[in-house]
């Protein structure tokens, strides 16, 4: 069974906890449950999310869900920021994932599901399901970092970065680093693009 | 997660749906639109986006796709009560234009 590791850390003024989990998705839900009350603390000042998970459809709803809950539970993230930072974890773990660790086909996600796709590969090339990614999401009083890095080669992200206007209307592919450059205040790709920072400034909108 | 009802009749069809559409979910929303398109002879399919509070990039390109399809069939396809976060990403990618919400 695939494990998946998380590690939740929240600091107030006075004090700070710190909440492991290693373990397969079974047992998720005592953890989340163990976790949630500490959320709504008024008094928390930053808190920090790591998780180490693999390229399974499995893990990386499990993610999603799990740093949706978070960042809108916490009293860190001004009501018009939550969106945008969702739509930067969602553009940045799938960049990761789906582009970085599997190099899903544009054939592929025209034709298949990705759990046809998925079912495939751990028939034909299973290792390729077991390529993690890790993230680091900090939340302050006024702004976001994202930190992730996958295992893949890498590729040329010069050529997204420098794209100053979207792809064209009819274009099926191709928005998700514009979606993230337009809606971070600074966008950074390191290792030759398997590692990506992003920051988010809290503001009205 | 994404669910949706249908309502066809004659050459029109509306989908509703709940959820996020994302790429994790995109591929089989694509599937059923697939299957009804080469089902029913239509001219005017509509998506009702009441329900969506999210849609990521993958997601944005499904839906270019399935306006793509209508046209080169000589139909329509139409966005309807999208949420301000999905006006907000379509904006911000120059969809909202095409799509014309």
């Amino acid at each position: 069974m695939a494990t998946i590791a998380l590690q939740l850390e929240m600091a107030k003024k006075v004090g700070s906890r710190r909440l492991d989990f290693i373990d397969d998705l079974r047992n998720y839900a005592q953890f989340f449950n163990r976790v949630v009350d500490h959320l709504h603390d008024p008094d928390l000042e930053t808190v920090a999310l790591t998780s180490t998970f693999e390229s399974r459809r499995s893990h990386i709803e499990w993610i999603m869900s799990f740093s949706e809950h978070v960042l809108f539970k916490i009293p860190l993230v001004p009501p018009e920021s939550l969106s945008p930072m969702l739509l930067i974890i969602h553009e940045a773990v799938s960049n990761a994932v789906y582009h970085g660790n599997l190099c899903v086909p544009d054939e592929i996600r025209a034709s298949k599901t990705f759990h046809e796709y998925e079912e495939e590969l751990a028939a034909a090339h299973p290792v390729l399901l077991n390529q993690q990614a890790t993230m680091k999401l900090l939340l302050f009083r006024d702004h976001g970092d994202l930190t992730i890095t996958d295992s893949g080669k890498g590729f040329n992200y010069q050529l997204q970065l420098d794209r100053d206007h979207p792809p064209s209307p009819e274009s099926e592919m191709g928005r998700g680093i514009y979606i993230l450059k337009q809606t971070a205040d600074e966008i950074r790709f390191q290792d030759n693009g398997k590692t990506l920072r992003v920051r988010k400034n809290w503001r009205q909108t | 997660m994404i669910e949706w009802t249908e309502n066809i009749s004659g050459e029109q069809a509306t989908l509703s749906l709940r959820g996020k559409i994302t790429f994790e979910n995109s591929g089989e929303l694509r599937n059923r639109v697939k299957a009804i398109l080469s089902e029913f002879p239509l001219k005017h399919l509509s998506f009702d986006l009441a329900g969506v509070r999210f849609v990521d990039s993958s997601g944005l390109g499904l839906l270019v796709s399935i306006k793509n399809t209508m046209v080169k069939r000589d139909g329509s396809f139409k966005i309807d009560n999208a949420a301000e976060t999905v006006r907000n990403i379509m904006n911000q990618t120059g969809l909202d234009k095409y799509f014309e919400i």
